[in-house]
């Protein structure tokens, strides 16, 4: 792993572990100022823990790459530009920014659980607590700028994380890559319109980069668990991704050396996210809507019909430059007569997870489909764009050869 | 490549970027802006507040006749704006706070409330 990954993943932690501390401020009651203060301790025990992570030694050209890194990044702002609104989306302003405008408030926050009709109390605070904390810190009561200004950075470095990861092992497959997010306007349009979709598709990809990560210091099973967390604090779906998560990488999380660290690493994201279902969220409306109709939905043949027709329609509309990367990518698994890499079949297992979330729908599934299938696969576009040229590069473009001539 | 290297790419985007962006959008003051914007600054307020100005009153009557049995007084009409109903949410107990609480989560739909002003 680059140490620039590196920090880009302690990133995410701190993101987490911010919104984390702000949260339980508000529930105590505390200062603001003494939630800064435990913020910025964190932040000074991350880092003293994290100095030790063992990293890769980049020896790259430097200004090749930082003029590449500069041209997509910008060629993101511009279309980021050309696609804002000034509130973002409906989701944006009256579901997570108005959220954020509740937890602003440490007196009234609580007013936020009595708006239960559409407005998704029960989703979890990982991304209003932290533009709330952003905020406050700011003095500023105008929540649009800070929100902006926070799904844009994410935005930014989900690409940058990718081409971080496969410029040494890839130089071309990381442009190519470079060159996808900031053309791709499904992409840049989920960051724009200040969703938490990109948000939670930067923890699915920082938790598989850090994973990949263990073999080289047992400390990154921490970071990946808590990033696992911070997507399970972040949005409901993070919950099953976190578990599918877990379950395929359960040799490497839980091995005897690892255990320790993995389990350490989810304890205060994990228990932060109970004590929130437990004690303030709503039922959500799905779960909530599950009786004796769940089985007559799940053996409607033209339910699955619909869903799949919807899938495949997304994926040929707005994903089909990813969904060829995996496929490609079971390809080189199928030639090499191994198993397609473990963070592929993820992809592929929370693919079907979210479909069978659909099937099982209590509500309209028309609806239900069009107004998210396009932002559920995104969250897992940027997982697959990094997993499949991860798997089939290995560490040169070489080996990507070698593998068809072996399979002659 | 060095991680400042990129870090201060990141940033330079970053800050070049959130000014356009705050050039952009700090000139835009339709209405539905206004509204969104009133909304996120006032809705974790609104048990201090008690009048909402509606746009279209008989679906915001209708709302809390039939949701939360509860009928609003219209106080003023002004059919010249699209703004053109005050309603008025007294006395303020738990569930008026909660229907005006809702009122403006549904403002979210431009089509429903045009513009709504609250006296803090």
């Amino acid at each position: 792993m680059q140490r620039t990954s590196l920090y880009i993943l302690l990133l995410g932690v701190l993101i987490c572990f911010a919104s984390i501390v702000y949260f339980y401020g508000l529930v105590l009651r505390l200062p603001f100022l003494v939630i800064v203060l435990l913020f910025l301790a964190g932040c000074y025990g991350i880092s003293r823990w994290a100095a030790g992570i063992k990293t890769e030694t980049d020896t790259s050209p430097n200004r090749t790459h930082l003029a590449i890194i500069a041209i997509g990044l910008f060629l993101i702002a511009g279309k980021t530009l050309e696609l804002a609104q000034k509130h973002g989306v409906w989701d944006a302003w009256a579901i997570w920014n108005l959220h954020a405008a509740y937890l602003q408030n440490a007196a009234t926050w609580q007013n936020m659980f009595q708006n239960i009709l559409h407005a998704h109390p029960d989703y979890p605070l990982l991304l209003p607590n932290t533009i709330a904390f952003l905020n406050n810190i700011l003095g500023t009561g105008n929540v649009i700028y800070t929100a902006f200004c926070f799904h844009f950075a994410i935005t930014l470095l989900i690409p940058l994380l990718i081409y971080l990861q496969l410029h040494t092992r890839s130089f071309i497959l990381a442009i190519l890559s470079l060159w996808y997010f900031s053309t791709d306007d499904t992409f840049i349009m989920q960051g724009a319109y200040q969703l938490a979709d990109v948000l939670l598709a930067f923890f699915y990809l920082s938790a598989s980069i850090a994973v990949d990560g263990i073999k080289e210091d047992k400390k990154m099973a921490a970071v990946t668990a808590f990033l696992l967390g911070a997507a399970m604090w972040t949005k409901n779906e993070g919950i099953p991704f976190a578990c599918l998560f877990c379950a395929f990488h359960a040799r490497t999380l839980f091995l005897k050396q690892n255990i320790r660290y993995t389990l350490s690493g989810i304890a205060l994201p994990l228990l932060t996210l109970l004590f929130f279902k437990i004690t303030y969220a709503p039922a959500n409306d799905i779960v909530n809507g599950q009786d004796q109709s769940t089985f007559a939905r799940l053996t409607d043949i033209s339910r699955y019909k619909l869903v799949y027709h919807s899938f495949r329609d997304a994926i040929y509309q707005y994903f089909y430059f990813p969904a060829c990367a995996v496929c490609l990518s079971i390809l080189v698994a199928l030639v090499r007569n191994k198993m397609p890499g473990m963070n592929v079949l993820l992809v592929l297992a929370c693919c079907l997870c979210y479909l069978l979330v659909y099937i099982i729908t209590p509500i309209d599934l028309e609806w239900h489909l069009q107004t998210s299938i396009q932002r559920v696969l995104m969250q897992l576009m940027p997982m697959a764009m990094y997993a499949s040229p991860m798997y089939f590069t290995g560490n040169s473009i070489f080996r990507f050869r070698a593998t068809f001539l072996q399979g002659r | 490549m060095k991680p400042w290297h990129i870090i201060s790419i990141v940033a330079l985007v970053i800050a070049v970027t959130t000014l356009l962006y705050y050039k952009q959008v700090s000139t835009q003051h339709t209405d539905i802006d206004a509204l969104k914007q009133q909304a996120l600054r006032i809705a974790p307020l609104l048990h201090n507040s008690n009048i909402i100005y509606g746009g279209d009153s008989n679906n915001v009557e209708l709302l809390l006749k039939t949701r939360y049995a509860f009928a609003p007084k219209v106080i003023q009409h002004r059919p010249f704006s699209i703004a053109d109903t005050v309603l008025e949410i007294r006395p303020l107990t738990d569930t008026t706070r909660i229907a005006a609480s809702h009122i403006l989560y549904s403002a979210a739909d431009s089509f429903y409330i045009y513009r709504l002003v609250i006296p803090m």
